[in-house]
């Protein structure tokens, strides 16, 4: 964090004064609309080189759209894009990486059976040489990655991969980097290295974008941030002295809920025990965990992600044995929210309808021992559909034609429908908006106070911190610390969960 | 400046769903038409025939019923595993081992009268195939093994195996030149329709539809078929056995091609086994599922329309036109209608001229969710 402040403040005293900022790059007008819907109406965005730009906006607020514009992945059905002062017209992203625009998409676009040095080299007019290795090694130590060219990209891990990305575009010469949501895939540690990183490559001059709705990263690590809401610019302004709330609110527009506020939880008798729980090899594995979740309480699991966290929850549902150790519960009904949701808890060819009723088509009233009641099924789901707002008018399409929002809205309404004694959610609110996450936030609470037990996983820590009613955390597939509601905050976290330091002790 | 996109439909209207297979028969036959015409035949003459020897006539329409009653069954049996996303290739083997199972059955009741006997033996040759089926369906389930290869190689040690019995240890040596097995019992034999060569073993096929049409779509099992067939990983999280379901979905499309190979051998194959009796409606029947997208009703329309294309297909070459061209023609009905099916899942939109589609248009326009 000081270093940030440091460097931002060294940025702008440059920019201020020092060297002549040259304008790299200035969208104006760009609208393109989809059957007849706009997805980016009248937009501008101004980026100079030296600078990080952060576009903020809901799901579906029209950034993606608008990053394929400017990669040339879509054409505009107006507006114009000028680099340097001069118009370029994009038919395809290679048009765009020749004019110096390189955009590390959220899927990254690697040959995982190819080496780093391989995938930075494809694609271009040379191959594999000592001298592009060089290069390829001089990119990533100027920015702090530590990547050898020859490791084969299937072993990296998904930080990695997002390092070669970067490295790539260098490599091809880019001037202005685009990143769309850069740290939806990153634990808190990787995604301050990419920050870091980013800020190196500003200062050099480059003109850096990236995506996010998570107003903390914004307010941290840029120096401008451009709010897109239903398509259409609402702010853009210096990061500097911006109210993160404020921002929040230009963000969701009016229609944005209050801030839940959470009561302490009662906590009753033990509703899951775990005790020296082990299980699974290496990174993904549980050393010997002890804990309890009692009815009516909120416990949440922070930790760098690959710490057992998973483990933890799989063991908590009783989805995964223990190897060792000792596991009872005392629930009637567990509920799991898994982290992959299409991967785990849905079924991407059968209805929504279908997938609403899951865990209740084999019993009355949804089926006789004969006969499925589809009408039964069918007003079954139309009731949680209207309940947890879930965001369809035909039940009858195909789960997999959902969003994000809308697959994590599906699987809740299931889930905790059930009345759960024990609900177990894995990152409930990962890649949702701030609504849709406020909503889900607000479920597990009303579950919890239902009576449930729950365990929440989440690398949000201020989504622990708002939640938890006691916040565990873990490393090395241990619980390391225990933290009750109002003893934790994101700095002590952040120092157990790298496993730095004691409380009290400066890091 | 606008152009034309093709566009995924999120779910094909039922409209399109009927017209677009009808539309892809006629272009069948327009197709069959030019390829008649080359070859310098009567269009109107070859139609015609194979309209009387399917649709078009009494003698004609039963012989679509005899055969349309073991493909039904074959697709039956691959529509079934197919619900469970499991490949069943080896209807073809079921059947055989189905006969087989039932002539065993048969040389050793033939004390027994008519109906218990037609009773036993299609037990018999069911339980036969679908233990049969099971020998993908074991490694399968236990370690993962590719069951279309297992069904697809099961297929040829079946149809040896009935050559190497009738050849051997059940061989009629009565019989001169072809080898055939041993007649069963005449009680063995199959009851005819009423006055024509139809067999009640279309009633047993259509039995066996409604029945499969109940278990995939109307039960509480056919439910959790979907569930495990569509996510292995979403099955285990709601807690359904994958294994178990995996033998049950083999065993039961085994048994029901068993039963095809059954009435083929009672039936038409004069009560006795012989070679060629499966006469590779097993393969045909994989068509038909795929054809028919897995949806029983379905699977019921084109396996009588299929069979009516075979039985014109075979009344073509007594009209002199040579047996290629009756294949051309049903093979081009074929893929009309699979190139039919793979656009109606798409349609024409107009849209400004986009160099690539977007990938992500829901992201894209955004839903508020």
């Amino acid at each position: 964090m000081i270093r940030r402040a440091d460097t931002k403040a060294v940025g702008r005293v440059a920019g201020g004064e020092g060297m002549d900022r040259t304008l790299t790059l200035s969208a104006r007008g760009i609208t393109k609309s989809f059957d007849g819907k706009f997805a980016n109406e009248d937009v501008d965005l101004e980026l100079r080189g030296g600078e990080i730009h952060a576009l903020l906006g809901e799901n579906g607020a029209g950034k993606t759209t608008l990053i394929s514009v400017l990669c040339g992945q879509y054409k505009a059905d107006s507006g114009a894009v000028e680099i340097d002062g001069e118009v370029h017209h994009f038919s395809s992203p290679r048009d765009a990486l020749r004019a110096g625009i390189g955009v590390v998409h959220q899927d990254l676009r690697q040959i995982t059976r190819f080496s780093v040095i391989e995938n930075v080299v494809l694609g271009s007019d040379h191959g594999v040489s000592r001298a592009a290795e060089k290069k390829v090694e001089e990119i990533g130590k100027g920015l702090g990655f530590e990547l050898d060219p020859k490791t084969n990209v299937g072993s990296l891990s998904v930080g990695e991969r997002q390092q070669l990305e970067i490295i790539k575009l260098l490599y091809r010469g880019s001037r202005i980097l685009i990143l769309d949501e850069p740290t939806a895939v990153l634990a808190p540690e990787q995604s301050r290295q990419l920050f870091d990183a980013l800020r190196r490559l500003a200062d050099e001059g480059k003109a850096i974008v990236f995506v996010s709705h998570r107003l903390r990263e914004v307010t941290e690590a840029a120096d401008r941030v451009t709010v897109l809401r239903h398509g259409r610019v609402v702010a853009n302004r210096p990061v500097e002295g911006a109210d993160p709330s404020e921002l929040a609110v230009l963000m969701v527009g009016d229609d944005a809920e209050p801030p839940l506020t959470v009561t302490p939880g009662q906590a009753g008798e033990p509703m899951l025990v775990l005790r020296e729980a082990r299980c699974g090899s290496g990174r993904r594995a549980l050393t010997g965990v002890d804990l309890t979740v009692h009815r009516g309480e909120i416990v949440g699991v922070a930790g760098v992600s690959g710490n057992g966290q998973v483990e933890l929850a799989e063991v908590a549902a009783g989805m995964r044995k223990l190897d060792r150790g000792h596991r009872e519960d005392h629930a009637e009904q567990i509920a799991f929210i898994p982290e992959d949701r299409l991967a785990t808890g849905l079924v991407g060819s059968m209805s929504i309808e279908d997938n609403l009723a899951f865990r209740r088509y084999d019993r009355g009233p949804m089926s006789t021992p004969l006969f499925l009641r589809r009408s039964k099924i069918r007003g079954w789901a139309n009731e949680l559909i209207e309940r947890f707002a879930v965001p369809t008018n035909r039940p009858q399409l195909n789960v997999a034609a959902l969003s994000g929002g809308g697959l994590q809205r599906v699987i809740i309404a299931r889930e905790i429908s059930e009345q759960p004694d024990l609900l177990v959610a894995s990152q409930p609110t990962r890649g949702l908006d701030v609504v849709s996450a406020a909503g889900v936030r607000k479920q597990i609470v009303a579950a919890r106070d239902k009576g449930a037990g729950c365990l929440v996983v989440s690398e949000d820590l201020d989504e622990l911190l708002h939640l938890s009613d006691r916040i565990v955390v873990m490393l090395g597939g241990k619980i390391v610390a225990a933290l009750e509601r109002g003893e934790a905050d994101r700095a002590t976290l952040g120092r157990r969960m790298t496993g730095v330091g004691e409380p009290g002790v400066p890091a | 400046m606008r152009g034309w996109r093709l566009e995924k439909r999120t779910a094909p209207s039922l409209a399109s769903r009927v017209v677009q297979p009808i539309l892809a028969v006629i272009a069948g036959f327009v197709f069959g038409a030019i390829v008649l015409a080359i070859g310098g035949h009567d269009i109107g003459n070859a139609y015609k025939a194979m309209w009387e020897a399917s649709f078009g006539t009494g003698p004609g329409f039963e012989q679509v019923l005899i055969r349309a009653t073991p493909l039904l069954l074959c697709g039956l049996a691959v529509t079934v595993a197919l619900r469970m996303n499991i490949w069943n290739i080896g209807a073809e083997g079921q059947m055989a081992m189905g006969a087989i199972g039932a002539t065993f059955v048969a040389y050793h009741t033939t004390s027994l009268g008519s109906l218990p006997i037609l009773v036993a033996i299609f037990l018999g040759g069911a339980v036969a195939a679908g233990l049969w089926a099971l020998i993908a369906a074991i490694p399968r389930a236990l370690v993962g093994l590719n069951e279309i290869i297992v069904t697809l190689f099961l297929n040829y040690i079946a149809l040896l195996f009935l050559s190497a019995l009738i050849n051997g240890p059940w061989k009629d040596h009565a019989s001169i030149g072809q080898a055939y097995g041993r007649r069963l019992p005449t009680q063995a034999a199959l009851p005819l329709i009423g006055n024509t060569k139809v067999t009640i073993g279309i009633f047993i096929a259509l039995a066996a539809a409604i029945g499969i049409y109940w278990l995939l779509d109307r039960s509480r099992a056919g439910f959790s078929l979907q569930i495990a067939g569509g996510n292995v990983r979403a099955a285990r999280y709601l807690g359904l056995g994958i294994g178990r379901r995996i033998l049950f979905v083999l065993f039961l499309s085994g048994a029901v091609a068993g039963l095809a190979g059954v009435i083929q051998l009672t039936a038409s194959g004069g009560g006795r086994l012989q070679e060629g009796l499966t006469g590779g409606y097993g393969y045909i029947g994989i068509l038909v599922a795929f054809l028919a997208r897995t949806k029983v009703q379905a699977v019921v329309v084109v396996a009588l329309l299929y069979a009516a294309l075979l039985t014109g297909g075979t009344a073509l070459q007594s009209t002199g036109i040579p047996s290629s061209i009756a294949e051309i023609i049903q093979a081009s009905i074929i893929i009309f209608v699979l190139i039919g099916q793979a656009l109606g899942s798409y349609k024409l939109v107009r849209t400004a001229p986009a160099k690539s589609p977007p990938a992500r248009p829901a992201a894209a326009i955004g839903e508020a969710s």
